[in-house]
């Protein structure tokens, strides 16, 4: 149906507050949605004014946070008033979807992965956000006699520690450790490994001999040996812990991408980019590799929850990341041995890390069925 | 069947020669004067000392004569001597070796048990509550860290309510017990420690034998079985069960460096004298041979699974040809 000329201006201009212009345009889903981003943004900025009009003198962390809530209501508007805007040239009707938007559409009635995804969306918020949710300072020793081993309440949700130290705010902060940490392993296990896999898979010959025999060695080694032996090695700080978890690690991604472009290099596309005079480099990465994108999504997924249970492991340990620096595998290990009488010192950063693995696995078992168009076949077979 | 065997073990050789290489030349990365590596931490290191090591060790020779001097030995089994033990490393892998391997053995066996019964119900009951109880719980319990579920069961079975030992192998007095006695103390120690360790396999294993089970159940043998009129549980258990379980000796192979890694932090928690606390320990004191050693002899026990799955798989799964070279 037309609109006036006025009528789209005023749609334009309520646009810029997230979501109102999508409620009038009746997506009332996505209207919530951008509402309740948006809100909850302006929330907390009002909430913790006081840390945020401190930022300035404030630390690199708070700085950061304060930065990507704001970006993030900017983000939330500049998407409300572009959305809005297709909506009224599309006047809500959209073409076919892609294949990327069947995915999506399919995980999201995945209820169990959607589910994980915003737990895991809200895991990483708290992490990012840690230096203004936070209710206490992690590192503040309290008075020591009166604050030590309170069980949770109220004011300490999770209760605090040996030191007094608020067990809540340190498990918000242990989670920019454990979450960073695991992305970056798994951004490096995945680049190598699918870099080494596409290389070997391509050429084949010599290359793929040398290439996987290196692989068939390394995989021999229990990961987390290989981890333990590289950490005795090395110094381990977050950067190297990084890099000891990523190249443990990428050997699995490694072959399977090395399986999948032997196959797809066989088909009659591979051939004709071939036969146009691409170069391999370019026929590998614009006309293989996004054939294998799928599987390296889920196999990403599932490394993230490894490498993150690799980290907790050492740090529990005390061989990854060393106190005061919290992270939940260090946090663990401190209440282990408290565990007879202050159980909740162990009990809820495992349990955060728990939950942070579970999620992570039902992503990935949804991102499987979600990429696999055979999937949706399945319903009706 | 024997030569099958040969064949396959003539491919372990240069993957063992590839493990011994790569921590050979693992252990040459680290920053800095490799005779640090054998100075104990925070000894006072003099010039004298160090060139004694460094002549002792074989430090001043060329890193390729270093490199066959570590094949030798290392193929040997001799690893050198501990810092913090002052004995063979040799030694030390003999005792700790076996514990590790008990350890193992027993998880995978409660994982055996638990995984295929919990997998069956799973698949006979499909799509009922049970079903997707057991599916979610089993992903639940496959993602719990070994170490995080360690410390729970210890907190309610040993603290709460006192059933097993928090810790260590054998209890005080167990040199003066029975025959019988030993048996079931050692068995009492090894209660947690196994099911931490296996839990995670079992839930692995009952999701993997509930997809399997339901292909199975639908082809074409089993109507055909449910046709003669075979009882349900005879067609599940006799028919089925027995296509849908062989490839899970191989996975069985593949998880075995799992175990090891896992192993490592379930023994540090419950003071297990195995080869993984040997090697956790190790690294925090950097008791250099030590670790150079397990992680040698924890690759070199992942190929012999391997192995020992390849040939398994083989012995049980009568389509696979032992002569390749001829077959096909």
């Amino acid at each position: 149906m037309p609109r006036m000329a006025t009528e789209r201006l005023a749609v334009r201009a309520r646009a810029l507050v997230p979501g109102l212009a999508h409620w009038s345009l009746g997506s009332r889903g996505r209207a919530a949605r951008l509402m309740l981003g948006a809100g909850t943004a302006l929330g907390v900025l009002g909430w913790r004014r006081d840390r945020v009009l401190g930022a300035r003198d404030g630390s690199l962390d708070l700085k950061i946070a304060v930065a990507s809530l704001v970006l993030f209501l900017a983000v939330c508007v500049a998407f409300s008033w572009w959305d809005a805007g297709r909506l009224l040239r599309e006047d809500g009707s959209t073409g076919s979807p892609g294949p990327w938007h069947l995915a999506m559409r399919r995980l999201r009635s995945n209820r169990l992965a959607a589910a994980s995804a915003w737990v895991i969306l809200l895991m990483g918020a708290g992490a990012l956000l840690a230096p203004l949710v936070a209710p206490h300072d992690p590192t503040a020793i309290g008075d020591v006699l009166n604050t030590r081993f309170l069980p949770p309440s109220w004011s300490h949700p999770f209760g605090t520690d040996q030191f007094g130290r608020d067990l809540f705010s340190r498990a918000l902060y242990g989670a920019r450790v454990s979450l960073s940490v695991g992305l970056l392993a798994m951004l490096l296990a995945t680049t190598v490994g699918t870099l080494v896999g596409a290389v070997a898979g391509y050429f084949g010959d010599a290359v793929d001999g040398i290439l996987m025999r290196i692989v068939d060695v390394w995989i021999a080694f229990p990961a987390f040996y290989l981890m333990l032996l590289l950490v005795g090695v090395f110094d381990t700080n977050v950067p190297t812990l990084v890099a000891i978890l990523g190249l443990a690690a990428w050997p699995a991604t490694a072959r399977f991408v090395r399986g999948e472009m032997l196959s797809l290099r066989a088909r009659d596309y591979a051939e004709a980019a071939r036969a146009i005079g691409c170069s391999p480099g370019r026929i590998m990465f614009r006309h293989l590799l996004p054939g294998a994108l799928s599987p390296i999504l889920v196999t990403a997924a599932l490394s993230v929850a490894g490498m993150i249970g690799a980290e907790a492991g050492l740090s529990f340990l005390g061989l990854g990341i060393r106190p005061p620096t919290p992270s939940w595998g260090n946090m663990i290990a401190a209440g282990k041995d408290s565990l007879i009488h202050a159980w909740w010192v162990a009990f809820f950063p495992g349990g955060l890390l728990t939950v942070t693995l579970v999620s992570f696995g039902l992503l990935a078992d949804g991102l499987r069925d979600a990429l696999d168009p055979r999937a949706e076949m399945r319903k009706y077979v | 069947m024997v030569k099958y065997i040969l064949r396959r073990a003539v491919f372990v050789a240069p993957l063992v020669l590839g493990i011994v290489t790569a921590t050979f030349f693992l252990s040459h990365l680290a920053p800095g004067d490799p005779v640090s590596l054998y100075l104990e931490p925070h000894r006072q290191a003099d010039a004298e000392l160090v060139e004694r090591i460094r002549h002792d060790r074989g430090l001043d020779r060329p890193i390729l004569v270093q490199y066959g001097t570590w094949l030798r030995d290392s193929v040997r089994g001799d690893f050198g001597d501990s810092f913090q033990h002052r004995r063979p490393v040799r030694d030390l892998l003999a005792e700790a070796v076996p514990q590790t391997l008990l350890l193992i053995l027993l998880a995978l066996a409660v994982d055996a048990a638990l995984g295929i019964s919990l997998g069956i119900l799973s698949a006979v009951r499909r799509d009922t509550l049970l079903d997707r109880v057991l599916t979610v719980g089993s992903l639940a319990v496959y993602a719990v860290p070994g170490f995080w579920l360690a410390l729970m069961l210890i907190l309610v079975f040993s603290v709460q309510l006192g059933w097993f030992p928090t810790s260590q192998a054998t209890s005080i007095g167990y040199d003066g017990m029975s025959m019988l006695g030993k048996l079931l103390d050692r068995l009492w120690h090894l209660v947690l420690p196994v099911t931490v360790l296996g839990v995670a396999g079992a839930a692995a294993t009952a999701r993997y034998v509930r997809g399997r089970l339901l292909d199975v159940l639908s082809e074409d043998y089993i109507t055909a079985a449910r046709g003669r009129g075979l009882r349900e549980s005879r067609i599940v258990v006799g028919h089925a069960l027995r296509n849908a379980l062989i490839p899970i000796v191989t996975i069985y192979g593949m998880s075995l460096p799992f175990l090891l890694g896992s192993a490592t932090i379930v023994e540090t928690i419950f003071a297990w004298p195995g080869m993984g606390r040997l090697t956790v320990d190790a690294v925090a004191s950097r008791d250099y041979p030590i670790i150079l050693a397990t992680t040698t002899v924890a690759a070199v026990l992942t190929i012999l699974g391997n192995l020992l799955a390849d040939v398994g798989y083989a012995a049980v799964d009568p389509r696979v040809s032992y002569d390749a070279a001829h077959g096909d």
